[in-house]
């Protein structure tokens, strides 16, 4: 009970920070009578924590229990991830979609965008103004002028009074995480999404640079750590393995690029960061990011890189990567390295991959920029639509994943068949590690599990634990995080709706007009002479009102 | 059972063909729902085609245009221009039209993939990315049937809106549309678009069509065949495109049975939809109400044939039987041939040739018998049972009866009488029978009414006197006579319609003495014999009459009429009076010297009991009267001389009867004619003989002198007798006592 109040009481002392800090706006926020706050253990997190506070508030609505007494079927839109597309048309068809609906006694259509189109489908859903239920989505970077102006538009409800009165487990573990909490609302306070939240800092590196390390051996090469160490490498793959793309990765997936090490090797980003001076920078427009392109445009004239990278999606490089054709990638090392792994040693026993450090321009010199995710990304999060009808029926539904059983069911999935408990660790079952069926396990996992992926609920480390099966994947955590990654990212910031509006205006325009041209310049097409042309072109389409916006959201953020 | 009669067989047969109806019925029932059955199974299967066409037809169509549309596109052109290798340069131009391959797939569901087929390069530009044609392949459309060689042969071949299906080994299945870019070079520096459809796609719809899991769904293609489904199926299997012709529901024989095809051709795609049939599901259903029908069927047969045979059965019997009765009264059998009406017929009127005289006979004695047991009942007393009149038509079954007479008013025409009686008959018959039971019948010229009723109660009574007062003033009015009723009493049982019928009749005698139309017995039954007519009073007449003073004795007689016959006066009374007037008459008339009255009057002529009114008696007797006094005065005048003559011979007497010797001899010598004639002429005008006389005076004389005290020995010499002797014997037979008796007498 007194973590409950406390949590309450932060809410109501950050919604009057909020309100205070904003002019008007909707005022729909609970007001709580103010209690003496407890001191909260705030260093403590994972299911532990949640737990406690979870069991506590759950004898608060009285007597409230899963399974729900049935009701009305609830509609639930979300990208299906590939491991799961592999196997089953729809979430519902998994034996994680059919226990989740029979955990929580409600009913779930599930609906899912064809693959790679889920913004577009997300546009046009939104413009037939029939949403669905529940909605999976980043609602924090990829709606229109971000989740307040989506709360505005009347697309989604404000979660506020929703975790009050029917949350009592997500409620309780954002008392028990109030640097979670910061990330999870709005300036203006509101709540508008049950999270995808890693539980662990170390979930959060999970994307870095892999390559051949047979063909390493065989070359007599070791693990490149620099830029020219990198050129020498992919020479060499070029040259004497006779790969037609030694380095070919993902291009066509955002998040790669965002994350690009080359890139960060360079220390910038195509994307917005948070630079040392504790402002936003958008790397795209930076002296650092033209040298990266330099590089880059010389590897690709040189034949080190894919010549269709443009147009590069998994299937190609997955192909490519695990036939020879390229010999260096980027990407996770399940999704990535511990299936091409798998799928390639089918043919070739000796195949191996090894991660690589983010690569640095000096040699020795520690990372500054890495792969790191916040632990909120806004990805994967879950909004209750205002077309939702038993808006109760969708909260206990999500709700559910943030308590004890839920943590254990999204993360491990069903006792006794996708994992048992040994000495009170979650064990997964051969039915996940040696998949009778001869699945991989990324996709044995996602059958039963959404841990291994994304969703609305708390990620556990020791999913990951055992996910890895390579020794070379569970290095990847050490390697890949060598940085100083995480004092560039940027926290999820929300700018107001309007600035949203006029941010995301704005930055279609320059995002268009970068990817094209660092497309052009990387082909050489289009001449580095003309870079500063480039951010001229960019300033002119209003980069520094974007840079103003972010700026004045982080400021906010960190006022939060 | 014996052979059955022809007709027995006809008429069951006949019954037995009206079942030829519902069999008809039903069987164009039958027919017809089978029509309707098919008739709204094709429309059905139109409908469907038409919406499966329209929907498919739109998704070809926006295929086809996007197909199109790349095939014009300028930069598809350029870049199947690029020979051998794409240089860096070209990079560009695939990634722009990558894109622009992702923005035209993203709007279209239909859609699975988009990619254009480079020949000069062997590259592919796809949705997934751009690419050899070689991994390409490998990655999304290796499969069993087409080889990659193979593959890149269809690409390198021209296209137009040419259909591939590719199935993947993993279970893809893919419809390929190809479309060759449409720039004039033709040759080698070709690209091939291909957008893939998913099967499922148009299997979801065409099995959406499907309203019976029987049925089968095909799209069959100009050149390529059965484009779905893609496995061999026995229903579509040897539909040829051209022979599939729209609109029409032909039925043809597949493999898998008769099938009935719905055909639509495609309007933008050389395809026609197929919806295939199979007979047997029209025929299930058909085969319902064939069920129905035959189960009905054969419930009206068993009725019905259970309806005709107790049908005939009933309706024949009364034929057998005629047939039977026939047989055995007559000596024919039916023909083996013969029909059996015929037959009847014939028997028939031999039947009632001879039988209807009879017949005739029996009915018009009917009407006699009827009248005979009436007649009886009336006559006689009756013992028999009721059910033996009723047997007659008469019907007295009520304990009471009442006879009432009805005589019409004497009239010589006969014909007349008897149409009165006719009259009073039906009239009064009809009258009653609402209220008794009544029987009519003619005694003579009277006829009679039995009328029957329940109790002797006197409301009947009533009832009926107001019916004969009815009837007799119908009968004044409307036919102009008059009749009399005579009602007897009520009497119990039916041999009281006997007693009751003698009192009605009883009855007419009071008729005259009444003077009434209406005559009850009851009411006359009481009457008292009274009855006055003293001996003085015939005396009187009867001395008039012998004065033959015949006003005197009218002004008598009518006195004693008036006296009796005053009031009610009983019939017995009557006749008796009528009798003594008669007896007086006939005694005047002896006194008076008419001694042969009696017979020249011819009384019982004038005075039978047949009725006369009062009046009329009164007069008759009038008559009779100055006809005895009449003849009683021409009497005395003959006779008044020949007094004188007696006179003197009793004087003559008177002074010598008491000379013993004074005879009749001496007598004659003294008036000097013969003793005889003197004995003749005496008697004639005295009436007496003259002995007698001369005997009388002596002994009155004697008697006279017995008084004065003389002995008998005396007085026999005084009185003229010779000795005491003949005194006594004469005395004795005169006054038949001895003359010493009579004088001790005082």
């Amino acid at each position: 009970m007194k973590k409950r109040t406390l949590s309450l009481l932060l809410t109501a002392a950050m919604t009057a920070t909020a309100l205070a800090g904003c002019s008007g706006g909707n005022t729909s926020t609970p007001q709580t009578t103010t209690q003496a706050p407890s001191k909260a253990d705030s260093g403590s997190s994972g299911p532990g924590a949640s737990t406690e506070g979870g069991q506590a508030v759950a004898e608060a609505p009285g007597e409230f229990s899963y399974p729900m007494a049935p009701g009305d079927k609830l509609t639930y839109w979300c990208e299906l991830t590939t491991t799961v597309s592999a196997n089953y048309a729809s979430l519902g068809d998994t034996p994680f979609g059919k226990g989740w609906q029979k955990e929580t006694g409600t009913e779930i259509e599930f609906l899912h965008p064809p693959a790679g189109q889920l913004k577009e489908q997300f546009s046009l859903i939104l413009a037939d103004g029939n949403l669905p239920d529940l909605m999976e989505y980043n609602w924090m970077t990829d709606y229109p002028g971000g989740p307040e102006k989506a709360i505005k538009d009347g697309v989604i409800v404000p979660l506020n009074d929703v975790f009050e009165q029917y949350c009592p487990n997500l409620t309780a573990y954002l008392a028990a995480n109030p640097d979670i909490d910061k990330m999870i609302k709005t300036d203006e306070g509101h709540y508008y999404v049950f999270p995808f939240i890693r539980g662990e800092s170390k979930l959060c590196n999970t994307i870095g640079l892999m390559l051949r390390d047979d063909w390493l051996q065989e070359l007599n090469l070791e693990v490149p750590t620099t830029i020219d160490e990198w050129h020498t490498v992919l020479t060499a793959f070029k040259e004497k393995k006779g790969a037609a793309a030694p380095y070919c990765f993902e291009y066509t997936n955002g998040q790669y690029l965002n994350n690009d090490p080359f890139a960060f090797a360079f220390e910038t980003s195509r994307t917005f960061y948070l630079g040392s001076d504790g402002k936003a920078h958008f790397g795209a427009a930076e002296e650092n990011y033209k040298d990266f392109l330099t590089t880059m445009a010389q590897w690709y004239a040189e034949g080190l890189i894919d010549p269709d990278l443009a147009t590069l999606g998994n299937d190609q490089v997955s192909a490519k990567i695990t036939n020879g054709t390229a010999g260096a990638s980027m990407g996770q090392a399940g999704s990535r390295m511990g299936t091409w792994t798998t799928a390639a040693r089918s043919s070739n026993p000796t195949f191996k991959l090894v991660a690589a450090p983010p690569p640095t321009v000096e040699k020795g010199a520690k990372a500054e920029f890495g792969q790191i995710e916040n632990q909120y990304s806004g990805r994967a999060s879950v909004a209750i639509t205002t077309s939702c009808k038993d808006i109760e029926r969708a909260a206990r539904l999500m709700d559910y994943a943030y308590g004890d059983a839920g943590h254990l069911y999204f993360n491990f999935g069903t006792q006794g068949e996708s994992y048992e408990m040994k000495d009170g660790y979650p064990t997964y079952t051969d039915q996940i590690m040696k998949n009778p069926d001869g699945l991989p396990v990324s996709q044995a996992m996602s059958a039963y599990i959404r841990g291994n992926y994304n969703g609305p609920f708390v990620q556990d480390i020791r999913y990951l634990e055992q996910y890895y099966t390579l020794d070379e994947q569970k290095e990847t955590n050490a390697i890949w995080g060598d940085s100083n990654g995480a004092a560039h990212v940027m926290p999820p910031v929300t700018p107001t709706s309007e600035e949203s509006k006029e941010f995301s205006t704005i930055m279609n325009e320059i995002n268009t007009y970068r990817d094209e041209m660092t497309l052009k310049f990387i082909f050489g097409t289009e001449s580095l002479d003309n870079f500063d042309t480039y951010v001229k072109n960019m300033e002119n389409m209003g980069l520094a009102r974007a840079l103003e916006i972010q700026n004045a959201a982080l400021d906010r953020y960190n006022a939060r | 059972m014996k052979r059955k009669p022809k007709v027995y067989i006809q008429m069951f047969l006949s019954y037995l063909g009206m079942l030829v109806i519902p069999v008809a019925a039903a069987t164009v029932i039958y027919g017809y729902s089978r029509q309707v059955i098919r008739g709204q199974t094709e429309k059905m299967n139109d409908n469907l085609l038409e919406m499966i066409q329209r929907d498919l037809d739109q998704q070809i169509s926006d295929v086809q245009k996007i197909a199109a549309r790349l095939a014009m596109d300028t930069s598809v052109q350029a870049i199947s221009k690029v020979k051998s290798e794409f240089g860096t340069e070209d990079q560009m131009a695939l990634y722009y039209l990558y894109n622009d391959l992702q923005s035209l797939a993203m709007s279209e569901d239909f859609i699975n993939d988009v990619f254009i087929y480079f020949n000069n390069t062997q590259t592919v530009c796809s949705l997934q990315g751009n690419m050899s044609a070689e991994l390409f392949y490998d990655l999304y459309y290796r499969n069993e049937k087409h080889s990659l060689e193979e593959f890149r042969e269809y690409m390198r071949q021209r296209h137009y809106n040419d259909t591939l299906r590719i199935r993947r080994e993993n279970g893809d299945d893919t419809l390929l549309f190809t479309m060759t870019t449409l720039d004039s070079n033709v040759g080698e520096g070709s690209a091939t678009i291909g957008i893939g459809i998913k099967f499922s796609q148009l299997e979801s719809r065409l099995s959406s069509m499907k309203w019976d899991d029987s049925m089968d769904a095909a799209i069959i293609s100009s050149h390529n065949g059965a484009i779905y489904p893609g496995e061999a199926k026995d229903s579509i299997e040897g539909l040829v495109f051209e022979e599939l012709e729209e609109g029409n529901h032909t039925a043809l024989s597949q493999r898998g049975g008769r099938c009935m095809i719905s055909v639509l051709q495609s309007k933008v795609i050389d395809w026609k939809y197929v919806a295939v049939l199979p007979m047997t599901l029209i025929e299930s259903s058909a085969k319902q109400i064939q069920l129905i029908t035959i189960f009905c069927l054969f419930g009206c047969g068993i009725v019905g044939f259970g309806v005709s045979y107790y049908l005939t059965g009933k309706n024949y019997n009364p034929l057998k039987s005629l047939v039977d009765t026939f047989k055995k009264h007559g000596d024919k059998d039916i023909g083996e041939e013969d029909n059996v009406y015929q037959w009847l017929n014939t028997q028939m009127d031999d039947f009632f040739k001879k039988h209807v005289d009879a017949n005739r006979l029996i009915k018009a004695n009917a009407k006699s018998l009827k009248n005979y047991y009436l007649f009886q009942l009336l006559q006689d007393y009756y013992y028999g049972k009721g059910q033996e009149l009723e047997r007659c038509g008469i019907r007295l079954n009520l304990d009471y009866n009442v006879v009432i007479l009805f005589e019409p008013e004497k009239k010589k025409d006969m014909q007349e009488l008897v149409l009165q009686r006719f009259i009073i008959m039906n009239i009064f018959g009809e009258m009653c029978q609402d209220h008794f039971n009544v029987e009519m019948a003619e005694m003579g010229e009277r006829v009679a009414a039995i009328i029957n009723i329940p109790d002797s109660s006197s409301e009947y009574g009533e009832i009926l006197k107001e019916k004969i007062e009815n009837l007799q003033a119908m009968a004044e009015e409307s036919f102009k006579f008059s009749c009399t009723a005579l009602m007897g009493s009520v009497c119990r049982g039916l041999e009281g319609i006997h007693t009751s019928y003698l009192q009605a009749a009883e009855l007419e005698q009071y008729v005259v003495i009444l003077d009434t139309d209406l005559i009850i017995y009851d009411d006359v039954k009481n009457l008292q014999l009274h009855y006055d007519y003293s001996i003085e009073a015939e005396e009187k007449i009867i001395n008039a009459i012998e004065a033959g003073d015949s006003r005197q004795a009218g002004k008598l007689m009518m006195q004693i009429f008036d006296h009796n016959l005053s009031g009610k006066v009983s019939a017995d009374t009557y006749r008796c009076l009528v009798y003594d007037m008669v007896g007086t008459l006939v005694r005047g008339a002896g006194r008076g010297g008419y001694t042969t009255a009696a017979r020249e009057l011819d009384f019982p002529d004038g005075f039978s009991m047949k009725r006369l009114p009062v009046d009329k008696l009164k007069e008759r007797f009038r008559e009779l009267l100055d006809q005895i006094c009449k003849r009683v005065q021409e009497i005395k005048k003959e006779t008044a001389g020949d007094k004188s003559f007696s006179r003197k011979v009793e004087a003559y007497i008177e002074e010598n009867f008491k000379d013993p010797d004074l005879n009749i001899s001496i007598t004659s010598q003294h008036f000097d004619i013969t003793p005889a004639y003197l004995s003749s002429i005496y008697k004639k005008q005295t009436g007496r003989s003259l002995l007698d006389y001369i005997n009388t005076m002596r002994i009155s004389h004697a008697q006279k002198l017995l008084e004065q005290g003389y002995s008998v020995v005396e007085v026999a010499p005084m009185a003229g007798f010779r000795d005491s002797g003949s005194f006594i014997r004469a005395f004795k037979k005169k006054t038949g006592v001895t003359p010493g008796q009579f004088k001790s007498k005082f």
